[in-house]
């Protein structure tokens, strides 16, 4: 018997029963999808991830606190610190920073406002948050030596305050709401928004807005920083760096151990690994799915043996070898599992655009997890499917004949 | 040289410790061209003959001659091939798969041959027309009589042009008309030089054939030809 006959009256067989192999493919179709699903996101986040540090540049150390609770009022950062380290040798830019939220942002409906994220920094901060401006200028060291009331806001947050984005914008101002009351800032400068995530045009995207540190503390609070952000002069560097700076820190304060700097590379390496481990996790679970999906089939071709043995007798009978017989069940064991896998490809795909789409992240299919996914399940095709062949193919023809 | 030569064969079932001798010391030779019953009651061993004969099952010692091969010992795989191309099978209960029409059924031996599509069709067509049914090639077997039914298993039993054809009860589930038609068919194959060996415990059924073997207790205890035989009033479609 040749194997294009046998696909076909395997074919037919399987669509002779549409209910059943619809239902006995339902559990790979579900085991296919979520694995499909859950690698496109996970794809999908790592490759948000790594843009957004991408633009905020890698090699940058952050300098801050530690996490602990003896903390003394003389530990903490300020200004002084970063006039301090700024003489630093091998630092080529270096910004303090203060982030505030529970901000917000007055849009063009003055009714209306949106959540703002507010950055404090220096002028160096343009070169580490890698920031292009679009129109006017950055927020300069004189800015932030006067305390001005200037701001510099993204492309997209013109378009919601003021409708518009061209140099026109530039001398308007914004009103900011903060616990302190609202302020209002003039913009001097609109940058360019690189997030290219799907969310960045809904309404909650938060509005980020950098303005002076220094008119940033008056705005929100003293006169402590969040932090140091520094860019180095030679990346390779950043071991010994680190160790300057902390030094030179716990010189200026007299203390021991209350700074950490994480470096962005690191951190973006850090956090790809921690998405790998849950991808992989999630992967685990949805294939334990398909494995229980591979279980099923087994099951269904175990009872399909069993209707069906007075055919396989006949079969046999009239000259089926027992091979011809093994081979026709498992080619419908992979037919059945093939098409599920098929079916599952499908609705992964579209299951991961929707859920892409709800949770923001733009899912990325790979052409491995395709290839994977189709091979995977055409595989569990011929695991379980060996079991109820070889059960069919071993059956003596005298008694298949019999069976009623 | 005889078409099928049985020499001392015996068929021993063991059921738990007990060793049952199925059949025992048989010898039988079968020429081109006869149409042999084998008959006797339930439990004489004319199953399990027809069984080895069929090439079903194996004996448990003696040699088997189809031709000049000894098929006795073979392994699964040269049986398989040997009903498919030196036997034809009709059973009691026609035995066609339900989901395939007449032709599809007539087809499939060939299919195992390796016969190529068109050349399948035309000849499991021809073998159709053989038994009457040309006009009834893409019936389902439930779109049938049982007379139509068994022609088809005929025709199927037919197609790879077989040494012998092997009948399991072939009228046993048939009415008197339909038993006359089949049997009217056998005897015309018999005529056209198909070599038919018949398994049944009806007399009558028995009397259109040529030679008549009985069994009692797994022994062979009577081979005598026909005399006074039935024949067929010509085909009725």
């Amino acid at each position: 018997m040749n194997i294009y006959e046998c696909i076909k009256s395997s074919f037919f067989n399987v669509f002779s029963n549409k209910m059943r192999t619809f239902l006995t493919m339902l559990g790979i179709i579900i085991g296919i999808a979520s694995v499909i699903i859950i690698v496109a996101i996970g794809n999908g986040s790592q490759a948000a991830m790594e843009e957004e540090f991408e633009s905020f540049g890698t090699g940058t150390l952050q300098v801050s606190l530690v996490g602990s609770r003896d903390i003394e009022t003389r530990d903490l950062l300020t200004m002084d610190d970063y006039y301090m380290l700024k003489e630093l040798d091998g630092i080529e830019y270096i910004s303090p920073t203060y982030s505030g939220s529970n901000a917000y942002v007055k849009l063009l409906d003055p009714t209306e406002t949106n959540n703002a994220n507010i950055t404090g920094a220096t002028g160096d901060y343009k070169y580490i948050n890698n920031d292009t401006v679009l129109y006017g200028r950055y927020i300069s060291d004189n800015d932030v030596e006067m305390r001005n009331n200037v701001c510099v806001i993204q492309d997209t947050t013109a378009l919601k305050v003021f409708g518009y984005c061209n140099e026109d914008v530039i001398g308007q101002k914004i009103k900011i709401k903060s616990w302190k009351g609202t302020t209002k800032l003039t913009v001097v400068g609109i940058t360019e928004n690189t997030d290219s995530s799907s969310s960045t045009y809904s309404d909650e995207y938060p509005e980020n807005i950098v303005m002076p540190i220094t008119t940033c503390m008056k705005v929100f609070t003293g006169s402590n920083l969040g932090g140091i952000s520094i860019v180095l002069t030679d990346a390779s560097q950043s071991e010994v760096m680190q160790e300057n700076i902390i030094s030179a820190l716990e010189d200026f304060h007299g203390n021991e151990d209350k700074y950490y700097i994480m470096d962005t590379t690191d951190m973006v390496e850090s956090i790809n690994s921690i998405l790998s481990y849950v991808t992989l996790f999630i992967s685990f679970v949805a294939a334990i799915s398909l494995l229980v999906g591979g279980i099923g089939v087994m099951n269904i071709m175990m009872v399909t043996v069993t209707e069906r043995t007075r055919e396989i007798g006949i079969r046999k009978a009239i000259g089926a070898k027992n091979r011809d017989i093994r081979f026709q069940f498992i080619i419908e064991a992979i037919i059945l599992t093939g098409m599920g896998g098929l079916s599952g490809l499908i609705i992964g795909y579209l299951g991961s655009l929707i859920v892409g789409n709800i949770v923001g992240i733009a899912p990325v299919m790979s052409v491995t997890a395709i290839v994977g996914a189709v091979g995977i399940s055409m595989l569990i095709g011929i695991i379980f499917g060996v079991a109820p062949a070889n059960k069919a193919a071993l059956l003596d023809p005298i008694e298949a004949l019999r069976f009623e | 040289m005889a078409l099928l030569t049985l020499d001392n064969i015996c068929k021993k079932y063991n059921q738990g410790e007990l060793a049952v001798m199925a059949i025992k010391n048989i010898n039988l030779t079968i020429e081109k061209g006869e149409f042999v019953s084998i008959m006797g009651t339930s439990g004489s061993g004319k199953s399990t003959m027809m069984n080895i004969l069929g090439c079903l099952d194996r004996p448990t010692s003696g040699h088997y001659f189809i031709e000049d091969e000894d098929v006795a010992q073979f392994n699964e795989n040269r049986l398989a091939e040997i009903r498919n191309k030196k036997i034809g099978f009709v059973f009691q209960s026609f035995n066609l798969l339900p989901k395939l029409s007449s032709v599809e059924n007539v087809e499939l031996p060939m299919v195992y041959a390796g016969v190529s599509r068109k050349q399948r069709r035309e000849r499991a067509i021809e073998a159709l027309s053989k038994v009457g049914l040309e006009k009834r090639i893409h019936h389902k077997p439930n779109e049938l009589s049982g007379g139509q039914r068994q022609r088809v298993a005929i025709a199927r039993a037919l197609v790879n042009d077989p040494s012998i054809l092997m009948a399991d009860e072939p009228t046993g589930n048939l009415d008197t008309k339909s038993t006359y038609e089949v049997m009217g068919i056998f005897q015309q194959l018999n005529d056209e030089g198909v070599t038919v060996v018949m398994v049944t415990h009806e007399p009558d059924v028995a009397q259109f054939t040529k030679r008549i073997v009985v069994f009692k207790d797994g022994d062979l205890i009577s081979d005598k030809p026909v005399e006074n035989r039935t024949l067929r009033e010509g085909i009725v479609s």
